[in-house]
């Protein structure tokens, strides 16, 4: 019996290795892991020097790990092994029984770097204003809340909820854009009062709901409105129709996790009920006229690309109304749902991502297509992060 | 290339196993020069350019071997020993010191320029290995091998060239030239093998990503749980990733013949430091006890100069762990333990009950890993308020969350540093058809088997997967 074991033992250690060799090898190689939302690592190029120091390896290394039999199956094993062994954070997603929130590792409040970084993000929007009110435009930096602001509450007590830090970075933000006289608006300090951000937070996903941008725009128009004699409408309740739409959300979150945790979510549209004609233009290419990426069928899930087709580097929407202001909205995915509402109040919409968009400088956009009003969209993550659409 | 890899795993190993047994068994020399060849292309996988250091040191401590052996005058044999340790010397000395040395020499005000040396992957063990070839063949411990090829098998044997175990040339001299590889040595040696990988990916990991998040945190502000709780999952950390790795060593060295002296034997079950290192890395604390201990006159000597060789031969081994204060201090730390054990409080620790010496040891040994995980001495002092509670209070969430987030983990490190599988095989019949002859034969492959998928899961899925002894 001994023997059979022994026998036994080598041909599986050794067939277990020749197979994974074999699929390995066999495997087609792929570009883009969908459920980590990341490019894999490609096969690395020899140079003497990656060879010389060890790099090359590690980078095959990574190579193998990225491209390893079996991985995507192996990930979906693991995210629901752990999410039944019952730990708090699987994949960086703290799972709740009604929400999976983003893991925020524990930090020290340093309340002086605040200040510092306040400063600095400030000395930046500043530029901006200058520029926007050099010719008689206006200029708003909005902050808006994301997933663990709003759910705060929802975060297990011995984890961190970033409650401490991102009210130090709103209050000393709020502090230096009064001092120089910057318009700031705090969507969720003005949420708070009338009933808080918590209702319109995706329990899977990062972003706001449909409802809390319909919030989110109304409450950046009204700013616009008290602060400036332009001429527009702002939309209400009675001009738009809610929709939602049967499919499933897939959020960040759940996709992290490889539906290992599934929480029941749908994405709401908002249809206006006066239809307005518009033209779009992605990246100075002509586009069909849309601005919800709907689902081919009620069968299968959405993502939040659902508003706007995700996120573009440059997109204008055109409703050849001369006689209204034109609007520039920049900033991080937040924006995407607003600018589904934001149109319709506006002759044009000019709409950049500075994360994708290269072109020319953010002031240089301003100065060529001098919108009346530009408005900043940040959630309090980056809200005084300068990279990306801090400002460049 | 780390043995907890895919490269190694699925390419190396496989690789290895095809070449080396197709060359039949009766072609010793081929199959000894294939192995060379492999280990030698794993050591180029860390970087070519350090592959020529470790071609000298072959070359050096060969030349050096025949000089010194015993057929040879004694003023050759002494060139040849003297030549092989200034050799082995100078080389970690330049390689592992000299910036430490020039940036304590410009801390007193010298004004040099610290070299920016990059470190050589195993170069530690790989020279006390070469050293201690030398050192046997000069004292008539062992004969001189006139086939170069046998010395650089020996000091680039690719299971335990870049960490360890440090292998006595007596111990693998004759198998290099008559080991017999059989299907009982491969079976039992894959076993090894993966066991260390299990313990290396799914114990070692979790608790260096423990120990990495509290060790990153300022100690000012560490809560007093924390502290404890990181300085427990180092413990285990260091002691699951350098036992895995002496596990695969042991275990490939056995897949192909090899017979390697075990390197840990449940250290954190010792009643005493004295036991502890009995019991800790053996091959290092044997190498300094009969290479630089005994030769120092040991403990046959006054009794001041015996303290006076046992601090030499802790600040060494403190300073062979790494070119830092910290390592030092931690050899320091344990020269006082067991000097203590020796003049002071040894016998009244013996007449405590057996709870309480293990408890001391243990909190002994804890102290000494956090001396060893921190930065500098400054953090160590800091970290050790903390420990006190003189950091950020008692208590804290974050100690809640590493236990809940890793539970399973604590629970099976906890297991597995007893000795559970001896405890087993004492009760488990050897012969037989009973369940309990079937658990023992069937048992621990099947359980290895097991602990490879979940291992390769852990390898497809992560990348965590630092190992602690590369750095030595």
């Amino acid at each position: 019996m001994k023997r059979i074991a022994e026998l036994f033992m080598t041909v599986c250690f050794l067939g277990i290795l020749a197979a994974g060799l074999v699929v390995t090898l066999a495997r087609e190689p792929e570009a883009v892991s969908f459920w980590e939302n990341r490019s894999l690592a490609e096969f690395p190029e020899y140079s003497a020097k990656s060879v010389g120091n060890g790099s090359y390896t590690t980078q095959i290394e990574e190579y193998l790990s990225d491209h390893a039999a079996l991985r995507t199956t192996l990930l979906m094993a693991k995210a629901r092994l752990d999410v039944a062994l019952r730990r708090p954070v699987v994949n960086d997603v703290v799972v709740t029984e009604h929400s999976l929130l983003p893991y925020l590792p524990y930090e020290t409040v340093d309340p002086a770097k605040i200040d510092t970084w306040a400063v600095a993000m400030a000395d930046r929007l500043e530029r901006i204003n200058d520029t926007v009110t050099g010719y008689g435009g206006y200029f708003c930096y909005t902050a808006v809340p994301c997933q663990a602001v709003s759910l705060a509450e929802d975060y297990p007590w011995y984890l961190n909820n970033g409650e401490q830090l991102n009210q130090a970075k709103a209050a000393a933000l709020s502090k230096v854009m009064e001092e120089r006289g910057i318009p700031f608006l705090n969507v969720e300090t003005a949420l708070g009062k009338t009933g808080g951000s918590s209702r319109y937070a995706s329990r899977v996903d990062n972003h706001y709901s449909m409802e809390g941008a319909f919030e989110t725009y109304r409450l950046v128009m009204e700013k616009v409105k008290a602060e400036t004699e332009l001429e527009f409408s702002i939309l209400g309740a009675e001009d738009v129709e809610l929709v939602t739409l049967p499919n499933g959300y897939m959020g960040s979150r759940e996709r992290k996790l490889l539906h290992a945790a599934q929480r029941e979510e749908q994405l709401s549209i908002f249809l206006p009920r006066q239809e307005v004609p518009y033209t779009r233009t992605d990246n100075r290419v002509p586009v069909g006229a849309f601005v919800y990426e709907l689902p081919a069928s009620d069968a299968g899930e959405v993502t939040y690309n659902l508003y706007m087709g995700g996120d573009v580097a440059n997109t204008v929407l055109d409703t050849g109304r001369d006689e209204r202001p034109s609007i520039l909205i920049y900033g991080d995915s937040f924006t995407n749902p607003v600018e589904c509402l934001t149109y319709l109040s506006f002759d044009e919409m000019h709409s950049l991502d500075l994360r994708h968009y290269q072109e020319m400088s953010l002031e240089d956009y301003i100065q060529q297509v001098r919108p009346e009003v530009v408005v900043c969209i940040r959630d309090y993550d980056f809200l005084l992060d300068p990279e990306g659409n801090g400002g460049g | 290339m780390v043995f907890s890899s895919i490269l190694f795993l699925l390419f190396f190993l496989p690789a290895l196993c095809l070449c080396y047994f197709c060359l039949p068994a009766r072609f010793r020399a081929a199959r000894n020069i294939m192995l060379l060849v492999f280990s030698l292309f794993f050591y180029a996988c860390g970087g070519t350019d350090y592959l020529p250091i470790l071609l000298s040191s072959i070359a050096v401590n060969y030349l050096c071997g025949v000089l010194a052996d015993s057929k040879c005058s004694k003023a050759v044999r002494r060139i040849g020993l003297w030549t092989a340790v200034a050799f082995g010397i100078g080389m970690l000395g330049w390689f592992k010191y000299a910036g430490f040395l020039a940036w304590n020499l410009n801390a007193l005000g010298a004004g040099l320029a610290v070299p920016q040396i990059v470190l050589p992957i195993g170069i530690s063990f790989f020279t006390f290995q070469g050293l201690s070839y030398v050192i046997d063949v000069y004292r008539g411990d062992a004969q001189y091998q006139r086939n170069p090829l046998y010395v650089a098998l020996y000091v680039a044997l690719f299971p335990q060239l870049v960490a360890g175990p440090i292998v006595r040339y007596s111990t693998v001299a004759q198998e290099m030239i008559g080991r017999k590889e059989t299907l009982s040595e491969f079976s039992s040696g894959a076993v090894r093998f993966l066991f260390g990988l299990g313990k290396k990916m799914l114990l070692a990991n979790a608790m260096g990503e423990i120990a990495d998040g509290v060790f990153a945190q300022l100690p000012q502000t560490m809560a007093a749980s924390l502290a404890w709780l990181g300085a427990a999952a180092y413990t285990l950390q260091i002691y699951f990733d350098f036992s895995a790795y002496s596990d695969m060593a042991i275990g490939l060295g056995r897949m192909f013949g090899f017979h390697f002296l075990e390197n840990f034997n449940y250290p954190y079950i010792s009643r005493s430091v004295t036991e502890f290192w009995r019991r800790w890395h053996i091959s290092l604390s044997t190498w300094f006890r009969d290479y630089v201990y005994i030769p120092l006159s040991g403990s046959r000597c006054a009794r001041w100069r015996s303290m006076l060789n046992l601090a030499a031969v802790w600040m060494l081994t403190g300073l062979w762990h790494g070119a830092e204060w910290t390592f030092v201090l931690w050899g320091g730390w344990f020269f006082l333990l067991l000097s203590g054990e020796k003049l002071l409080w040894g016998k009244a620790l013996e007449r405590l009950p057996r709870a309480a010496q293990h408890g001391c040891t243990l909190l002994a040994v804890m102290l000494g890993w956090v001396l060893f995980r921190s930065p500098d001495a400054v953090y160590a002092g800091g970290y050790f308020a903390a420990m006190l509670g003189l950091g950020g209070g008692a208590a804290d969430g974050q100690t809640v969350y590493y236990l809940l987030e890793y539970w399973p983990e604590w629970i099976v490190c906890v297991i597995a540093a007893l000795p559970v599988k001896v405890w087993l095989e004492r009760r488990l019949p050897e012969d037989g058809t009973s369940p309990g002859a079937l658990i023992r034969v069937w048992g621990p492959k099947l359980a290895v088997l097991i602990l490879l998928a979940l291992s390769y899961g852990k390898l497809a899925t992560g990348s965590f997967n630092p190992f602690i002894y590369f750095q030595f």
